[in-house]
């Protein structure tokens, strides 16, 4: 038994709940992932991955995260519009694969022959301008020093790290504007939570609606908004299993059937498309 | 078979709502739990490497997959269950089901050794053949 417990993934926050999936997706076989109560009605993320303490955890997944290639996705980031099928498959190696799956809701064939990424903020948040290069840079940006402070809840909000609108507690670099992160340029983030955030993504990749809308799983329409609602487990569960466990909307399930699940909690963060961000999450279960 | 000897699982009677509902009250157990939970635990605690009949025993009606269907059981009695190929009988707890934990890790190891349609052509089988076994007994 080796679980680490990561202080600065809150069980309230849709960026920490992302960045939980993503690790899990990054962890190797045989690692768990769980929710600890910390406080009152607070959670903490906590892995079992056979790291002896958060330094060697940090190695592990920026290891990972430097062995999906990400540089060809920049490529892809140049003309998204403008992608042949060949080109496109090509590309897909297992890392750009999986940030596909979270970032791009669908790759329909457009009538010229090429393929049309779409983001799936584009749906969600209605930006895709320099979505994929935010993730290149971020990604090749990592070290092992800021995840292992990210992870230990010692990261330090920076000027140009955009959060690409994930993460509600981020803040507007200008002074004069202090408002919540509006998923543009000029976001003060905390380094290393994309990476994590858009791998975790592939996990709950939502399905396109008819109506240019991503829903299904833990994507719910909620009245007029779409929400992502998420379980905090605390039962501790294989990461490679986790997809099953999280790719769905638990607030509709029974108190019982939620008991007899390990989900203590369900939270929802509306998806704030004329801000272009996640709002901050509530629990709704 | 329960501790008094009876049979749990499976009724030497033609289906009747009525009668069910009469001997399932008078056995205290939950209206809509799975005898399956009950049977998976017990398989598992028999042939703990074996990973498939646990899951086709808990997944053969076409539930409890990935999930077990909750049902509150607040009984603290236990049962004692017959496994053929074991002489001595195995005292399970009423209540018991298989944890998420013991699910998920399941599903995933038997999806990657037989694929999702693999499996789920395995659970099929299964409950064809325990229609058939349950049909044969019916007209005898």
């Amino acid at each position: 038994m080796s679980e680490l417990v990561l202080a600065g993934l809150r069980g309230g926050s849709p960026a920490a709940a992302l960045a939980l999936y993503g690790i899990a997706s990054l962890l190797p076989a045989g690692s768990t992932v769980r929710w600890l109560e910390h406080g009152s009605g607070d959670w903490v993320a906590a892995v079992d991955a056979g790291a002896a303490d958060l330094s060697a955890l940090s190695v592990v997944l920026v290891d990972a995260i430097k062995a999906d290639d990400l540089g060809s996705l920049d490529e892809v980031a140049k003309d998204i519009n403008e992608v042949t099928p060949e080109q496109f498959a090509v590309r897909r190696s297992a890392g750009v694969h999986r940030v596909l799956v979270g970032l791009a809701a669908e790759a329909p064939l457009r009538p010229n022959g090429n393929v049309a990424i779409t983001p799936i903020c584009t749906y969600s948040f209605g930006t895709r301008g320099t979505l994929f290069g935010n993730a290149v840079k971020q990604d090749a940006s990592l070290t092992v020093d800021v995840m292992r402070r990210l992870l230990a809840g010692e990261g330090r909000e920076q000027k140009d790290v955009n959060t690409l609108g994930f993460d509600p507690s981020a803040r507007r670099q200008d002074g004069a504007v202090i408002g919540p992160d509006p998923s543009a340029d000029g976001v003060r983030g905390v380094p290393g939570l994309v990476p994590l955030v858009l791998r975790g993504l592939a996990t709950v990749a939502p399905m396109p609606g008819t109506a240019r809308s991503a829903q299904g799983g833990a994507f719910v329409r909620a009245g007029s908004h779409l929400e992502f609602r998420w379980p905090v487990l605390s039962t501790a569960v294989r990461s490679d299993a986790l997809a099953f466990l999280v790719a769905r909307d638990w607030s509709a399930r029974s108190a019982a059937q939620r008991r007899a699940s390990g989900v203590d909690a369900v939270y929802a963060s509306t998806v704030l498309r004329d801000e272009r961000r996640l709002a901050a999450g509530r629990r709704v279960a | 078979m329960s501790a008094s000897g009876g049979p749990l699982a499976k009724s030497a009677y033609p289906y009747d709502p009525v009668r069910v509902r009469r001997l399932r009250d008078a056995a205290g157990w939950p209206k809509g739990k799975r005898h399956e939970l009950v049977s998976a635990v017990a398989v598992a605690l028999a042939h703990p490497e074996d990973e498939l009949a646990a899951w086709l025993a808990v997944t053969h009606h076409g539930r409890n997959r990935p999930f077990c269907l909750a049902v509150e059981d607040p009984s603290s009695s236990m049962v004692e269950i017959a496994l053929e190929g074991r002489e001595d009988g195995l005292r399970v707890a009423a209540g018991a089901a298989p944890g998420v934990a013991e699910q998920l890790g399941r599903l995933v190891v038997l999806g990657e050794q037989f694929g999702p349609w693999g499996l789920a052509y395995l659970e099929a089988l299964l409950i064809c053949a325990d229609r058939a076994v349950s049909a044969e007994e019916s007209a005898s």
